[in-house]
This record gives C-alpha cells, sequence and structure tokens, in this order.
C-alpha cells in the first residue's frame, strides 16, 4: 500500500495492520455485500471492532479508552477498508474515531463523561459533520448528507469561522432532532442521512474552540481514505491489466496503458507522499490537511477513472470491484467539502479577504 | 446556439415522441431499473407510434419517410428526461440496418414488419469474454450442416439480450479465415438450444437490458443467414459509423441534460460561488462544441459522407465531454444529487460506459492515428 513512498508507520502500526486485516476478512468482507444491499450493517459491529482496537482508542483511559491518541492507527484502519473496497465502512470508522478523539481534546467534561465511555466501546457510534451543507435556520441546524448519519448517536458539527462559530455535539437521538437517510449511489454502507436539528440549546452543546482542528482532523483521516483509494484502484487495475489479454497481447503491454499507468503511478506517488507527510506531522497547521484532502480526492477520481477504463467492460460490471471503486471516488469527493477547504486554504497562501468578511 | 439539421416537419414527431414519454413512459419507469429492462407494452407502444420502424420502408411497416433524423430526435427526447432506454437505439440504429441492407426481400417481409410494431425486440451478439475490441478473435462456432447452421458458443455484454425475440448473431463460419470467417445469422430466440445467461449487473443505466447469451447445438436454417457467408466482418464494419453516431447524439444530449439540471440547482440554491458559475460556464461552452460536431456528423451520414475515422474522432470527443461535463455538473450541484433517484448523480454512473462501449476510446484512437498516417 506504499508505492514506494515511506509512510510513517511503526512496527506497533504494522502489528496492528495485521490484526485490523483479520478483523475484516474474517467479520466484514463475508457479510459486507449482503449487510450493504438490504439487511442493512449490524449495530454491534462497532462494538466488536472496538474490542480489536478499532474505533474509540482515542479515548482516555479514564473514560474506557485505551489513551492512545495517534491518528496512524485510525490511518492502517482506512487504508485496510480502502484495500477491500470497503469505502463506507472506511469512512464510518474514520468518523467515529475523530469525533472521540475531538471530544477527548476538546469536548467539556459534562460531554466527555456522556459520550466517551459509550464511543470507546462501540456501543454507540458518533460522526461528524466538516464542510457539510450548512443552513442555519434559526437557532437551529440543516446540515445535507451527513456521512454516517444515519444511525450515529452524536454528532460533532463544525459550524464554520464565521458569526459565532464552534462546534455543536449534537445528541442525534435527540427526540426533536431528523436524521433523514438518503441512498447515497457510492460508498455503499456509509449511510448518509439529512440531518435537522430544530433549535440547537435542546439538542445540542456547543463548544466555542476547537473548530479548525476538527476539519484538519477529519480532512486528514479522509485524505488517507482517498489515498489509499486510489491506491487500491491502481493495484486493481495493473493486475487485471497483465491478466486480460487483447489481441493476443497482454493489456499490459500497449504502449498506451504503460504510459497512461506510469503517468497515474507519478500522480499517486505525489499524493501518498503529501498525504504520508501530513500524517507525520500530527497536529500540523490546518490547510496542510486541506491540501492534502483536495489533492487526494483528484488522485482517487483520476485512479478509479483510468483504472475502469483499462478494465474495458468488465470495469462496467459489478462483479469487478473497480466499478464500485469508481462509484465510491465520486463520494468522497463529493464529500470533501471544496468551499470549505477553500476557505481554508485561502488566508493560509496569503491571499486577502473577500471584502464582506474584512468589514 | 441554433440547431440546423431539423427540417420543421420533425417537430410534429418530436412532440409526439415527447408525450410517450412524458405522459406513459416516465411515471412507470421506476419499476423498470428494478426489472432490468422495460416492459414489452413499451415496445409494442414505442413501435406503434412509429419509433422502431425509423428509416424502414412504410411496405414493411416502417415509418413513411423516416431518416437517421428521428431517431437523433427519439435519442434526445429520452435523455433529457434522464432515462436509460438505450435498448430503442440498438434496435434501431445498430441493429435495423443489417436488415435493412443485406437482408433478402424474402428475409424483410418476415421479420420487418415485427421489429416495426415491437412484436419482437432484437439485439447484436457480437461480443464475447474473449472477444471484445478484438471482434475476429470470436469463438462462436456455425459449423453448416445440410439445410442449418449448427452454432455453439457463448456471447456477453449483448444489450436487449434477456428479452430480445431476434438476435443478430456474428458467427464464425471459418475459423482458419481470422475476420474473413465471419457471418451474420438472424437468431429466433425459442429456437432449441439458445439460452439466455446472467443478466449482468451493471454499475449504472438499471433499466438497460444487457446480458449474456449462450449457443449449444442450436440449428438455424440457412435462411436466416444475412447476406453473403463469410462477408460478416465487411457487413459490422460498414455500420460502425451509424454506430458511434448514433453513441455520440446520445451522450451530447445527456451532457446537454445535465447541464440543464445543474444549472437548475445552482440557481435555485441563489449563492452560487464563481468557482461554480465557472463550472457550468465551462461545461456549456463544452455543450456546444460537441453539438456542433455531431451535428456535421449527422449532416455527413445523411449524404453518405461519414467516414469510419470521423465519425471515430466524434464518438471520443463526445463521450470524454459528456464524461467531465456530467462530473462537473454533479460537483457543483452537491452530494445530495449523489443519490439514488435523482437523475443526474445517476446519470454520472450511466454515462461512464460511453467510453468503453462501441469502441473503446483506445479503439477511436487507433483509428483517427491510422487516418493520420501513422
Amino acid at each position: 500500500m506504499t508505492g514506494g513512498v515511506p509512510w510513517p508507520f511503526e512496527d506497533d502500526h504494522e502489528a496492528f495492520r495485521e490484526s485490523v486485516a483479520a478483523f475484516l476478512d474474517g467479520e466484514v468482507v463475508p457479510s459486507w455485500g449482503e449487510w450493504t444491499s438490504g439487511t442493512g450493517v449490524p449495530g454491534l459491529l462497532y462494538a466488536r471492532a472496538a474490542a480489536q482496537g478499532i474505533g474509540g482508542i482515542a479515548v482516555p483511559e479514564e473514560h474506557g479508552g485505551a489513551g492512545v491518541d495517534d491518528p496512524r492507527f485510525e490511518a492502517v484502519v482506512a487504508q485496510e477498508c480502502a484495500r477491500r473496497g470497503l469505502t463506507g465502512l472506511g469512512v464510518l470508522l474514520s468518523e467515529h474515531a475523530e469525533a472521540a478523539r475531538w471530544l477527548a481534546r476538546h469536548g467539556t467534561d459534562e460531554l466527555r463523561e456522556r459520550w466517551l465511555p459509550a464511543l470507546a466501546t462501540g456501543e454507540r457510534r458518533a460522526t461528524v459533520a466538516v464542510g457539510a451543507s450548512v443552513a442555519g435556520t434559526g437557532d437551529g441546524l440543516e446540515l445535507i448528507d451527513v456521512a454516517g448519519g444515519a444511525g450515529a448517536s452524536v454528532m460533532v458539527a463544525d459550524l464554520g469561522d464565521g458569526g459565532p462559530g464552534g462546534v455543536a455535539v449534537v445528541d442525534l437521538t435527540d427526540e426533536s432532532v431528523t436524521c433523514r437517510p438518503a441512498g447515497a449511489l457510492g460508498a455503499a454502507g456509509v449511510g448518509s442521512a439529512d440531518v435537522k436539528v430544530p433549535c440547537l440549546d435542546g439538542a445540542a452543546v456547543v463548544v466555542a474552540a476547537g473548530g479548525p482542528e476538527l476539519r484538519a482532523m477529519c480532512r486528514r483521516a479522509w485524505a488517507v481514505l482517498g489515498a489509499a483509494g486510489a491506491r487500491t484502484a491502481f493495484d486493481l487495475t495493473v493486475a487485471y491489466v497483465n491478466d486480460r489479454h487483447v489481441f493476443s497481447t497482454p493489456v499490459a503491454a500497449f504502449g498506451n496503458t504503460r504510459t497512461e499507468l506510469a503517468g497515474l503511478a507519478a500522480e499517486l506517488a505525489g499524493t501518498d507522499a503529501l498525504v504520508a507527510g501530513v500524517l507525520a506531522a500530527g497536529d500540523g497547521p490546518g490547510s496542510y490537511a486541506a491540501l492534502a484532502l483536495l489533492r487526494a480526492v483528484a488522485s482517487h477520481d483520476a485512479a478509479v477513472d483510468l483504472g475502469l477504463q483499462l478494465h474495458g467492460g468488465y470495469g462496467y460490471m459489478l462483479e469487478y470491484p473497480i466499478s464500485s471503486a469508481f462509484a465510491d471516488a465520486r463520494y468522497l469527493r463529493l464529500h470533501s467539502g471544496l468551499d470549505a477547504l477553500v476557505a481554508d486554504i485561502a488566508p493560509q497562501l496569503g491571499l486577502v479577504a473577500p471584502v464582506a468578511a474584512r468589514s | 446556439m441554433r440547431r440546423r439539421i431539423f427540417p420543421p416537419e420533425l417537430d410534429e414527431f418530436r412532440t409526439v415522441v415527447r408525450s410517450f414519454l412524458d405522459e406513459e413512459v416516465e411515471p412507470d419507469y421506476p419499476a423498470w431499473a428494478a426489472a432490468g429492462r422495460p416492459p414489452s407494452w413499451f415496445w409494442r407502444r414505442a413501435g406503434e407510434i412509429g419509433i422502431l420502424g425509423i428509416d424502414v420502408p412504410k411496405e414493411y411497416g416502417g415509418l413513411d419517410g423516416s431518416t437517421f433524423l428521428h431517431s437523433v430526435v427519439v435519442t434526445e427526447e429520452i435523455q433529457r428526461r434522464f432515462l436509460a432506454l438505450a435498448g430503442v437505439r440498438v434496435h434501431t440504429d445498430i441493429c435495423m440496418p443489417y436488415f435493412l441492407h443485406y437482408a433478402t426481400d424474402e428475409q424483410k417481409r418476415r421479420w420487418l414488419p415485427r421489429l416495426c410494431s415491437g412484436a419482437a425486440v432484437v439485439a447484436l451478439g457480437l461480443s464475447e469474454p474473449g472477444a471484445g475490441s478484438d471482434l475476429k478473435a470470436m469463438a462462436t462456432r456455425a459449423e453448416r450442416d445440410g439445410d442449418h447452421y449448427v452454432v455453439d458458443g457463448a456471447k456477453t455484454f449483448i444489450s436487449n439480450g434477456a428479452g430480445a425475440d431476434l438476435v443478430v448473431l456474428a458467427v464464425k463460419t471459418d475459423p482458419s479465415a481470422g475476420r474473413r470467417g465471419i457471418s451474420l445469422l438472424v437468431v429466433e430466440a425459442d429456437t432449441p438450444g439458445f439460452e439466455r445467461g446472467r443478466k449482468l449487473a451493471k454499475l449504472g443505466l438499471k433499466a438497460q437490458d444487457l446480458a449474456e447469451l449462450s449457443f449449444t447445438g442450436m440449428r438455424v436454417p440457412v435462411e436466416n443467414l444475412l447476406g453473403e457467408e463469410n462477408r460478416g466482418f465487411e457487413y459490422l464494419t460498414a455500420n460502425l459509423a451509424q454506430e458511434r453516431l448514433s453513441i455520440a447524439v446520445n451522450c451530447v444530449a445527456a451532457a446537454t441534460a445535465a447541464v440543464s439540471a445543474a444549472a437548475e440547482v445552482v440557481a435555485a440554491r441563489g449563492n452560487a460561488g464563481q468557482a461554480a458559475k465557472f463550472a457550468l460556464a465551462q461545461a456549456s461552452v463544452e455543450v456546444r462544441a460537441g453539438q456542433a460536431l455531431v451535428d456535421q456528423a449527422v449532416r455527413d451520414l445523411l449524404e453518405g459522407e461519414l467516414t469510419a475515422d470521423n465519425a471515430a474522432a466524434v464518438k471520443l470527443y463526445v463521450t470524454e465531454m459528456q464524461g467531465r461535463t456530467v462530473g462537473r455538473c454533479l460537483d457543483v450541484s452537491g452530494p445530495d444529487a449523489y443519490r439514488a433517484g435523482v437523475p443526474l448523480g445517476e446519470a454520472y454512473l450511466d454515462g461512464r460506459v460511453s467510453r468503453v462501449y462501441g469502441g473503446s476510446s483506445e479503439i477511436m484512437k487507433v483509428i483517427v492515428a491510422r487516418s493520420l498516417g501513422v
């Protein structure tokens, strides 16, 4: 999963990778198709995952977690999900982990006591809303297409830097809150939902600080997912073109195939280096993660598009993983929140603010 | 930009087609995605309206005075509503020419009335698991035995395959002769030995019928040979320009529909940033260019002048433009457009195959490169 780029993983991350792989292969892969096409992802899965250290390990020990606040562990989970085409699950687990991490770092004592223990054990699931379309309706909040919103108990929502700002920690189980599930076309199992919170006072606690960090943390997680998705698409394609013969020649032998894949490899090497760098930097400046996400979703798109093309007719058949990979990449791209990314990147580039914001 | 290819006479036809799609097809369409193909009443009604008899002489039940332009109108109206109904143009643009150009008068009387009325749906049986881009590598074998050909083999990626009553089947009548050993047989679906295989689960185009077919000791009468034995590859090649133009017509119409839909979404939101506006502008510009190219190619086709390399160039350009355009339109419309049941989101997945089928973009480049003498 490296493409030659050094990722900042150490021995314990690689050992963890093996246990994540075993968990996914044993407990998820055999049933994922069935779950996402009808029966639904069982809520118990998150507790099973937590028992393997997948989910809430950043939660401090005092609240029942492992007290391991190291995003490289979550990055391993994301990569192993992506490698198996489990994009939706990768998103869900990433959101849960970042929500838990953020609450551990920035939550009030009351919020931490209320939510962290259940998030640590996977008994409850958390999600994050960053860059989701926010329609501020008076005292309330309307968020379109929150990844993982369906079935989550708590949502950590960035309110942006304009206006009062801050982060709203919303109790999605509050009876005033409506979560309308939305059938996304990619990332099967991701459980997107439109969330309406009529009155923040009732169902949420707003924390003044921590918005930029929430955005950076989530963008870093999504960048890892995007880069891993791109890498997976690349690997699937190399395997296919080596195997498939057309005009009595392996597709891999055609000049066009080799040139296009070499170009893609160069693109992905750059992306991997950038995303690995963000991961290694720990809690670096927010816009670095924003740049990584912008780059990762673009590379992901390029990889699945070329990958599908080189698969020929079979690339359009659901039987071949590159087809759903194509659908998944667009989901990530659409949820990367381009406007919010630009809003954070532009000032870091030294660009003066638009007039309205300055006055 | 003003389009100059349609004479006024086509306005009334367009209105008829539009009403059919709006009033009869659209309300029932959601069920077709679950079924994986249109219902038989659709074909009957399409036949009644005349859609299936385009370019066919009236004496055989065809739409009197119709040309490829009528088909362009049908395809445009279908795409205007983001409907995945390419089975219609497979029937009319891709399969019918084989009957029109190579069938004897007796064969035409046997098959054309059924094809025009919608009593029979036709598919083209070409691709095999081991023969996509490289058609001459096909392995489906037809051996002459008295008054019949005995056919053994299998086809895949067959549009209209699950529901076809007739199949124009490409077979190897002389395996030692490469492309000069291919013949076209018209197969009735109720022939013993003809079997419909899997309905293929696709990334998009859920309402479109795509299936595998297999043939085991299937006896096809020699009266069902189209044209001459072993000249099938030549016949297939001769229709490629129209087939590729049919795809291009479809794809520029799809891109046009996407731009309209996205512009509507963005305008309704009322707070479009400059990036979104510029993306839509770019999309609109590319659609105009694609439309001008397609309209030129349609005129060339009607005058018998559309060359294989021009058709390839048009198909390549327009399908790639469609991909860029629908992607941009989806991006500016936002994540809630990327949902089941939202036409623009589904159009993104529906459209992706256009760069692959009907000759992949790579094959189109081979053809164009050859035309440059390189």
